[in-house]
């Protein structure tokens, strides 16, 4: 026994052992330490369980999905953010070669913009993010509009759900 | 008129630059937060003006007809200070900013009825944004508190 | 949309290209490539098959609005998940997901624990077909801090190594690390039950 953690339990080491994040001779300690020693034999068995039950859970949740229809349906809106737009991947590419071109003025007008003028953002972001909520209540629903992003916090204290039922 | 010229010029890149300046650079220590109370309701169809400009957003995703502008508060406060709103229904809403970063600010927010803390959440709210809570009934409609921040 | 997908191999590089140029078969090949994928990192993060749909496709419609934007400095993939995570952590905000989310959690923390002791296991196969154990396995995963599950997501299922991980959530190495230590940390007191009961 030439190093310590081959007769002591190690939680960072045994992290990184199951992670393959040992090198030679640490992964060879670490496993004769595993093998003598029960109480981290059965943290190694439990986690690399658990990691494998997850990954059957995601195969699981998986197969329940009907890709197919699901691809269908981001191309159908692709193509109408396609046609409605006029083409927009097509327009930023193209937006390559007028930059060069227009930059000055647009630093400039930025600036002037920006500065003076309310500024909404040229691509809409949610007004607000709502980092935490905690609270006693029979409800809560967090949601935004489609065009703005206009953040609600809608929530309702009754027990009833009658205001709830006001949302659509 | 040489020398004038070389002043406006040094006069407007300095301004120039200092427009530039990221605001996160400029340290932003105090805010304006601005709670507007609006009734929600669906007996009639008045739109207060001043709410015109949300109501075609909120149509889309409530089915009120009618919103009316109770009462409007503005309150300037610097970070870590805290202010209160009166809210109808004896609810209250202590606001207190956190940080100012960039184009937002961090805000706890603790909505109270009578002496009972309803919620307690924190938002990153954008500048001259607006967070809309709602959800209490009041009178023949819904309370919406439009809760907004400049800096 | 009607040009059928080639079987032929096309690399992210050249999937990129046509994308700039607003192709939509490439769009398509982009799609089936990535879609398992992107589903798994988000359902791993929200364990909800329904919204992970919706981050699905939101993903893809963004990245087909933005690819002008890609600049290259991460791959096709990199940056494919990089919007996924961001995606999945930021969609508790939409509607009542997150409170009932929160609540089932909580409330079963507490009724049942996320793995109870089992004297004998069966096939991991035999047991996920069991409602019960997926609800244990959601339970141990939504006990975790947000962050803390989205790194062990992509380092258990997609298999990313820390500097992937470093690179697709914009955190230090370092914190990839200790991320990781504390989510295997906190699995492990979860999972204490069935270590004591000894598998």
């Amino acid at each position: 026994m030439t190093h310590s953690y081959s007769n002591t339990c190690d939680e960072i080491l045994i992290v990184r052992y199951l992670d393959g994040d040992l090198e030679a001779g640490e992964k060879e300690r670490m496993e004769t330490h595993i093998e003598a020693c029960r109480q981290c034999r059965r943290q190694v068995v439990a986690l690399r369980a658990f990691s494998q039950d997850l990954r059957l859970r995601v195969h699981h949740a998986t197969d329940s999905v009907d890709f197919v229809a699901l691809e269908k349906q981001v191309l159908n809106k692709a193509l109408r953010q396609y046609r409605s737009r006029g083409g927009f991947p097509r327009f930023i590419a193209s937006l390559k070669y007028i930059l060069p071109a227009t930059v000055t003025a647009g630093v400039l007008l930025f600036f002037v913009y920006s500065n003076f003028v309310a500024r909404p953002a040229p691509v809409p972001v949610p007004s607000a993010i709502i980092n935490s909520f905690t609270g006693s209540m029979s409800s809560v629903m967090i949601f935004e509009t489609p065009e703005t992003r206009q953040t609600i916090l809608w929530y309702n204290e009754d027990t009833d759900v009658k205001s709830e039922q006001n949302a659509v | 008129m040489r020398f004038r010229f070389r002043c406006l010029l040094v006069f407007t890149v300095l301004a120039l630059s200092w427009c530039s300046t990221p605001e996160s650079l400029l340290a932003v220590e105090s805010c304006r937060i601005s709670v507007d109370t609006i009734l929600a309701a669906r007996n009639d169809a008045v739109v207060d003006p001043q709410l015109k400009k949300y109501v075609g957003e909120l149509q889309s995703m409530f089915n009120y007809t009618s919103y009316r502008l109770l009462s409007s508060e503005s309150l300037n406060l610097n970070v870590g200070q805290s202010g209160m709103v009166s809210l109808p229904g004896d609810r209250r809403l202590k606001i207190t900013p956190r940080k100012i970063h960039g184009s937002r600010a961090d805000i706890a927010l603790q909505m109270m009825k009578q002496k009972r803390t309803v919620f307690e959440t924190q938002v990153q709210l954008l500048n001259r944004g607006s967070l809309f809570v709602g959800g209490p009934t009041y009178q023949n409609g819904n309370l919406i508190f439009k809760i907004s921040s400049a800096y | 949309m009607s040009k059928t997908i080639q079987n032929r191999i096309v690399h992210d590089e050249e999937l990129i290209l046509r994308l700039q140029r607003g192709d939509e078969w490439a769009f398509q090949l982009m799609v089936r490539r990535f879609r398992k994928k992107i589903f798994s990192i988000a359902f791993g993060i929200t364990l909800d098959t329904e919204e992970s749909q919706d981050i699905m496709q939101e993903v893809f419609l963004q990245v087909y609005r933005t690819i002008g934007d890609f600049r290259g400095d991460a791959s096709l993939a990199t940056w494919l998940h990089r919007i996924t995570v961001n995606r999945s952590l930021n969609w508790k905000r939409r509607w009542a997901r997150r409170f009932r989310w929160l609540h089932v959690s909580t409330d079963n923390t507490d009724e049942h624990p996320a793995a109870e002791p089992e004297s004998e296991l069966p096939s991991p196969e035999i047991r996920m077909a069991n409602a019960q154990t997926r609800h244990q396995i959601d339970n141990a995963m939504r006990m975790l801090p947000d962050q803390a599950r989205t790194v062990f997501v992509l380092r258990e299922l997609e298999g990313l190594s820390y500097e992937e991980i470093a690179d697709v959530t914009g955190i230090k190495l370092g914190t990839v690390r200790s991320r990781l230590f504390h989510a295997r940390k906190r699995l492990k007191e979860i999972l204490q039950p069935l270590v004591e009961e000894g598998i």
